[in-house]
């Protein structure tokens, strides 16, 4: 093993995530021989050691104190959220059943649709064969005022007799 | 007179008590529920189990024990109104940490934006720690004394000079002794993340503390 391969996988040795156990093996081996790895995680250990050892710092004497404070204020705000929340909740459903009342009263205008012209239905062909299939150059079309400028796929059924 | 009162108020006193003792045997997930049904003591016992964690979680991270506790604070009142909104099926620790990390982390932003507010943090913590040596216990050997100070500020030091978002995997892992993946959600990281962090973190504390130990 190297030692980059070892500072690579170094978390995953330490917090015991290497189950082979010939993984493991080849991390103690490289331990054993690697005196700057060694170094290493014996400064990883005893650190984390010196650090856990540290006491831990307890909240103030009046921390309790001020917590409550501010959870008595939260459920004081608490009991007087639901009444208006009613109020808002009942002028709601009042203005909703205005609108449908008032929907239900006005009459909409229907709209007349124009009949739209028949369209004409081509011919069924007898031997119908391969459409003629041509396209106009894009130039053209812009200078005519075709909308589309990539130019137009033009395509003349087989009937056309071309 | 006196000793009937006394009889009168005892039995609700230890009631109350036994109320208390009886939350600290349930589980994060069953003092939720007995606090959503209404159990005015629950949230108590919440308060009682994490401050203290929280408050040594935060204060490592930002380096202010003051702003620390304020922190925790509205950790616990922000806990108290989403608390109904809270999924059952996650586990409380994470969430709670979540929203601890998520506090420290705007707080260390706003820092940044602000060196006005990181200078007043720095000289209110040098003014502290020169306190001379002779009021500290007596009993202890001096050079003990010195050592153990000594070792406590280097490491802390060590600790305060990772970047911020390697220091906060790292005490969540070394000192809270969370998992990868509830790193990963407190954190709000994936996995790969965690771990690249957390190997920089220990590669960082490694270079920084050895030569203190010898």
């Amino acid at each position: 093993m190297t030692c980059a391969e070892f500072l690579d996988r170094y978390t995953d040795f330490r917090d015991g995530l290497i189950a082979a156990p010939r993984e493991i093996r080849r991390f103690e081996r490289h331990l054993a021989c690697c005196p700057a790895c060694r170094r290493y995680d014996t400064a990883v250990r005893r650190g984390v050691r010196a650090l856990q050892a540290v006491e831990t710092i307890e909240p103030s004497p009046d921390f309790r104190r001020r917590l409550e404070a501010r959870l008595a204020q939260e459920r004081r705000a608490l009991v007087e959220v639901p009444a208006s929340a009613g109020i808002a909740a009942a002028l709601f459903v009042a203005a909703a059943l205005a609108l449908l009342a008032l929907e239900g009263v006005r009459r909409p205008e229907v709209a007349r649709v124009h009949a739209l012209p028949p369209v004409p239905f081509p011919k069924p062909v007898a031997h119908a064969g391969v459409p003629f299939v041509s396209f106009q150059d894009p130039r053209a079309s812009v200078v005519t005022g075709n909308p589309s400028p990539y130019g137009t796929a033009l395509v003349e059924p087989a009937s056309a007799g071309r | 007179m006196r000793a009937a009162l006394k009889r009168k108020t005892q039995p609700a006193v230890t009631a109350r008590a036994l109320e208390r003792e009886a939350l600290h045997e349930l589980d994060d997930g069953q003092v939720v529920l007995e606090h959503l049904a209404g159990d005015h003591q629950a949230f108590g016992a919440l308060v009682d189990r994490y401050q203290t964690r929280l408050l040594n979680f935060i204060n490592r991270t930002i380096g202010d024990r003051e702003r620390a506790e304020d922190l925790v604070q509205e950790v616990f009142i922000r806990v108290f109104r989403h608390l109904h909104r809270f999924d059952q099926t996650k586990k409380f620790s994470t969430w709670i940490y979540t929203i601890a990390s998520n506090l420290a982390k705007n707080e260390l932003r706003n820092r940044s934006r602000n060196p006005l507010v990181l200078f007043q943090t720095i000289k209110k913590h040098w003014e502290a720690d020169h306190r001379p040596l002779q009021f500290e216990d007596a009993t202890a050997r001096p050079d003990d004394l010195y050592r153990k100070r000594y070792l406590k500020e280097a490491v802390d030091q060590c600790v305060g000079q990772l970047p911020d978002h390697h220091r906060a995997v790292f005490v969540l892992r070394e000192l809270e002794g969370k998992s990868y993946a509830e790193i990963a959600d407190i954190t709000g990281c994936n996995l790969g993340t965690v771990k690249s962090r957390l190997n920089r973190a220990r590669n960082s504390f490694a270079q920084l503390i050895e030569p203190l130990l010898e």
